[in-house]
């Protein structure tokens, strides 16, 4: 019985030894993470002073669609505009807006991970519940990635985005977009 | 020590059944009743057994277009006469024989061929508050026919329809909780059978509630082996994925058709589709959009995402799940692709 107990014992710690080989493998393998992605800012923001000299607020457009899900509307907001621009304008994405005529398709609880610029893409990052609590088909999916999309490549030096879960590429969001490269600026969302 | 307890209770029970059951086959199992009525062009035949049989199976007689044959699996014929003559426009007769080793058989004499019906079996459990014994039932109807459908443009085509999502992944729920993959599967049935119907080669990447790649997969792989459905289809001339939109805000409404523009023949068929979708849908023209949906991308032939009408709009989930709006958009989408061929073939 004893010799039985060891066994069993030792097979766990097997286990349990090469789950945390698992974990610890995948998160090296996090094409995006965080930290590095704010020291490229940083660095970007010190190599250019000019940006620094300007105003700690600035009014920018964030998207958000209509109620009928037909296209995208421009919502002026104010951010401040520290050493992470960008973070602050996908963060004014996620607060959403009181416009009734607009809807919130930001799916509920969603945090901003991180953000970082490489060759003119935009590397967005969002916590799991991005795809945990999204609801929506064709349109939905449509208009939530437009929204990104097309709020981000206002600025030209952003040409198009790709987003992430928990630092991972993905696939789709609920089966029919191809988000596994990134996406250009949706142009025919904002027709009026 | 409860938890022994209880499974050794439930072991003493299932040993008891095993008895019960074992006893129960030795007796015959006999045909107590025969019953058919026609309601709403419908013919329903129904045989009552004075007990639940162990298989029972209905078919095309192999070599006989106008027959139909149903196994009844160790069934005694009883006293029920062998003959009977049916009162009905779809079938003249039954017969009822016995074969092999005290196996039942029912023949059901058409009165059309086949081809043009269509049928299906299902059994009912007996009833003690009504009386009603064990039932097989037997359903037949004439198969849907388009009015003013040319065959000639779709006739010798291959379409491969795609019922959106299915299995583990419901796609989108309506508020009454009507399912996304339940009618994109209901109106791909009904597209299915009236393609045939005009002469078209169908093949489709699910025909049940299922995943096509299989339950757990990443979104890639189930889409990927929807695309490989088509790949692997000699000719297929279209590739057609069926959805229902959902949004956010309620309000959102009506009928849209997506393209990936890999050829000029991609939005013709987005076109078309829409086209006859909202002619015979009657719902509000979102239009026809270029979208990069995975099944169109990847398709090497034309293909379409149709989005017949929003599940997440309380009116139009309940236009979704109805017979009648299943109907006039499945009809709605042959006749766009009809349209289709049409057009490229000149």
């Amino acid at each position: 019985m004893k010799k039985y107990r060891i066994f069993v014992a030792a097979i766990m710690s097997i286990f349990l030894l090469l789950s945390i080989g698992c974990d610890s493998a995948q998160k090296a393998q996090t094409p995006a993470s965080s930290s590095s992605a704010q020291q490229t800012d940083d660095k970007k923001a010190v190599q250019q002073p000019e940006k620094k000299t300007v105003a700690q607020e600035e009014t920018i457009q964030v998207y958000f669609p209509n109620a009928d899900g037909t296209k995208l509307i421009a919502v002026s907001k104010k951010i401040k505009t520290g050493n992470d621009k960008y973070k602050a304008v996908m963060q004014a994405l996620l607060e959403g807006t009181t416009d009734k005529k607009l809807t919130v398709v930001m799916p509920k609880n969603t945090k901003l991970q991180s953000i970082k610029i490489d060759k003119n893409v935009a590397y967005v990052d969002f916590s799991k519940e991005f795809i945990k609590n999204f609801t929506g088909g064709s349109t939905g999916e449509i208009m939530l990635v437009g929204s990104i999309v097309d709020t981000l490549t206002e600025y030209p030096e952003i040409k198009a985005v790709q987003i992430f879960v928990d630092g991972k590429e993905i696939d789709s969001l609920s089966g029919h977009m191809d988000l596994s490269t990134p996406i250009q600026r949706m142009k025919d969302l904002l027709k009026n | 020590m409860q938890k022994k307890i209880v499974s050794l209770m439930l072991f003493v029970c299932l040993f008891c059944l095993q008895g019960f059951v074992g006893a129960e086959a030795q007796a015959a199992n006999k045909i107590t009743q025969f019953h058919y009525s026609t309601v709403k062009d419908v013919l329903q035949i129904e045989i009552g057994l004075n007990k639940e049989i162990p298989g029972v199976a209905l078919q095309a007689v192999d070599g006989n277009s106008s027959a139909l044959l149903l196994d009844l699996k160790q069934t005694q014929l009883g006293s029920i006469k062998k003959r009977i003559a049916l009162d009905s426009k779809l079938a003249q007769s039954i017969e009822l024989k016995q074969v092999g080793r005290g196996n039942g058989q029912m023949i059901i004499a058409l009165a059309q061929p086949v081809s043009s019906l269509k049928y299906k079996m299902y059994t009912l459990p007996a009833d003690r508050k009504t009386g009603k014994p064990f039932r097989v039932v037997v359903e037949i109807r004439k198969a849907p026919v388009i009015e003013g459908f040319s065959a000639d443009n779709v006739n010798g085509k291959t379409i491969v329809l795609d019922p959106g999502h299915g299995g583990s992944d419901t796609g989108a729920v309506g508020p009454d909780g009507i399912m996304e993959k339940d009618v994109t599967l209901a109106v791909a049935m009904k597209v299915e059978s009236l393609l045939s119907a005009a002469g078209a080669h169908v093949v489709m990447t699910r025909e049940a509630d299922c995943d096509v790649y299989g339950p757990g997969a990443t979104d890639r792989q189930e889409l990927q082996a929807r695309v490989d459905v088509g790949a692997n289809t000699p000719g297929a001339d279209v590739f057609l994925s069926i959805h229902a939109n959902a949004f956010t805000n309620q309000q959102a409404h009506g009928t849209a058709a997506y393209y990936y523009a890999k050829t000029d023949a991609d939005g013709i068929l987005a076109q078309s589709l829409q086209n006859r979708m909202v002619q015979y849908g009657g719902l509000y023209d979102r239009g026809v959009s270029e979208a990069n949906f995975y099944v169109m991308k990847h398709s090497a032939m034309p293909a379409s995402l149709v989005e017949m009408a929003f599940i997440s709009n309380p009116n139009e989930q309940n236009l979704l799940a109805s017979d009648d709006f299943q109907d006039k958009i499945a009809k709605g989408i042959c006749l766009g692709l009809n349209d289709y061929f049409a057009q490229i073939g000149n």
